[in-house]
């Protein structure tokens, strides 16, 4: 069958070119309005419409996804079994080393009269109700908005890292890009008692993040932990972005460059947590 | 009516799109099920409604994505008409046109989007993005477009009936 609706005849590239302007008419008409944020009533009202299906949608398929998942993860589990064990024996002296040192920072603080402590402040738990639907933007939308204190530029965490910033707050429900997305950005510092580099860490869209501008004269290794700065006061100094992967130098470079894997799975995100009293600054990267 | 029950059909592949199919990546990447739903339309039913689809399927993706509001829309509203142009010759019914115009279309669908993405000022890394990206994209989206025309046919043939 040949196409039934096809344009045929006289004027047949007229009427396409026709068809083509007004196809192009209403979506340019939405991205400057969607410059302008023109588009944000429409969208909060999409996101309390939509959100019931994308939270009822997300509770049904949770059992499946994780069933689906632990079969993914069967072959790497005795693997990841004797990784874990010997973590927790390094981590366990760590702790104990880690001990004494706060025991001796408190009271060297105490002696200074110091005050100037730090908690990252009350933290919200959030669900992810759906994730972004195009392979080439990393973000999620969870349960929590504007009703529950959540704002635009939040700071979002899993298991003790950093994971990603509110873009957009919603009524009931929030946009969160990614630490993986391309438009994510933070300023980062090697955690090493002999390097504390500083650079820009990236979402690179696939799976990891790519930590740029670190001086070529830092030696910086492989497994090294990156966390935030707290340079441009976006994010808190301190939370773990992931570890080292791989180190490109060149000769002719000012700056090396780093593969950094981030610390929480990413896709296998459930639950996150918003920091709340954390407010953002606007000067730095985004 | 056909184009209430296109919407239905953009508004199921939306929701499983965000949420199922995120969780069964192959190659790394996951179907793009509203992309897949507007081409195959626009292969079969043509002008005014692959118009139509591509806009209710663009303002759908723009409202649950981190993408500029607007980009999904535009690309598809480009989509959607070359689409119907490029098969308005061709057996409209058979599923080697939709299997090309699947290859063909997301490979433009996901360089389209990257060019607003880069208009927007977000950083893109080319290379990294065409092969991590948009090649398996294109690769797993042909693969399941028969997944996608076949019903579809079957419901345009009933409702045309």
């Amino acid at each position: 069958m040949a196409h039934p609706y096809a344009p045929t005849g006289r004027g047949v590239r007229s009427r396409s070119v026709l068809w083509l302007g007004l196809s192009l008419a209403f979506p340019l008409a939405l991205l400057i309005a969607g410059r302008w944020g023109w588009t944000e009533p429409l969208a909060q009202a999409a996101s309390v419409a939509l959100r019931p299906l994308q939270q009822g949608m997300s509770s049904l398929v949770q059992p499946v996804t994780g069933f689906l998942d632990s079969l993914q993860r069967a072959g790497d589990l005795s693997r990841e079994n004797e990784y874990l064990r010997d973590q927790v024996g390094r981590l366990t002296s760590e702790v104990i080393r880690l001990r004494e040192t706060e025991i001796e920072n408190i009271r060297l603080r105490e002696q200074l009269n110091f005050v100037g402590s730090q908690s990252l402040g009350p933290l919200l738990p959030a669900a992810i109700i759906a994730r972004d639907p195009s392979n080439l933007i990393k973000s999620v939308l969870i349960n929590r908005g504007t009703d529950h204190g959540v704002r635009s530029g939040a700071v979002v965490l899993a298991s003790g890292s950093l994971v990603g910033k509110v873009l957009q707050a919603y009524p009931g429900s929030a946009k969160v890009v990614l630490i993986t997305d391309p438009s994510f950005s933070v300023n980062a510092l090697i955690q090493r008692s002999d390097s504390r580099a500083t650079g820009i860490a990236t979402g690179e869209g696939s799976e990891g993040l790519m930590l740029r501008y670190l001086p070529r004269e830092e030696d910086i290794l492989k497994d090294d932990v990156v966390i935030t700065s707290g340079l441009g006061g976006n994010f808190p100094k301190g939370l773990v972005i992931g570890a080292v992967t791989e180190v490109r130098r060149s000769d002719v470079e000012l700056f090396q460059e780093a593969r950094v894997r981030p610390a929480a799975s990413l896709t296998r995100l459930e639950e996150l947590l918003v920091l709340l009293d954390f407010v953002p600054s606007s000067a730095s990267p985004r | 009516m056909i184009i209430a029950l296109g919407i239905l059909f953009l508004l199921g592949g939306l929701l499983l799109q965000g949420s199922v199919l995120s969780h069964l990546p192959v190659l790394g990447v996951r179907v793009d099920l509203v992309l897949l739903i507007v081409l195959a339309w626009s292969v079969l039913r043509g002008f005014p409604s692959a118009i139509a689809m591509a806009w209710g399927g663009g303002v759908l993706l723009d409202l649950v994505s981190g993408a500029p509001f607007g980009a999904h829309t535009f690309t598809l509203g480009l989509l959607a008409p070359a689409t119907v142009l490029a098969t308005r010759h061709l057996l409209t019914d058979s599923l080697l046109p939709a299997l090309g115009i699947a290859l063909a279309g997301t490979l433009c669908y996901d360089l389209v989007l990257l060019l607003a993405l880069q208009a927007s000022h977000v950083p893109v890394a080319w290379a990294a993005a065409f092969w991590s990206l948009v090649v398996p994209s294109a690769i797993v989206n042909t693969l399941a477009m028969p997944l996608v025309f076949v019903p579809l046919l079957r419901a345009a043939g009933r409702a045309a009936a």
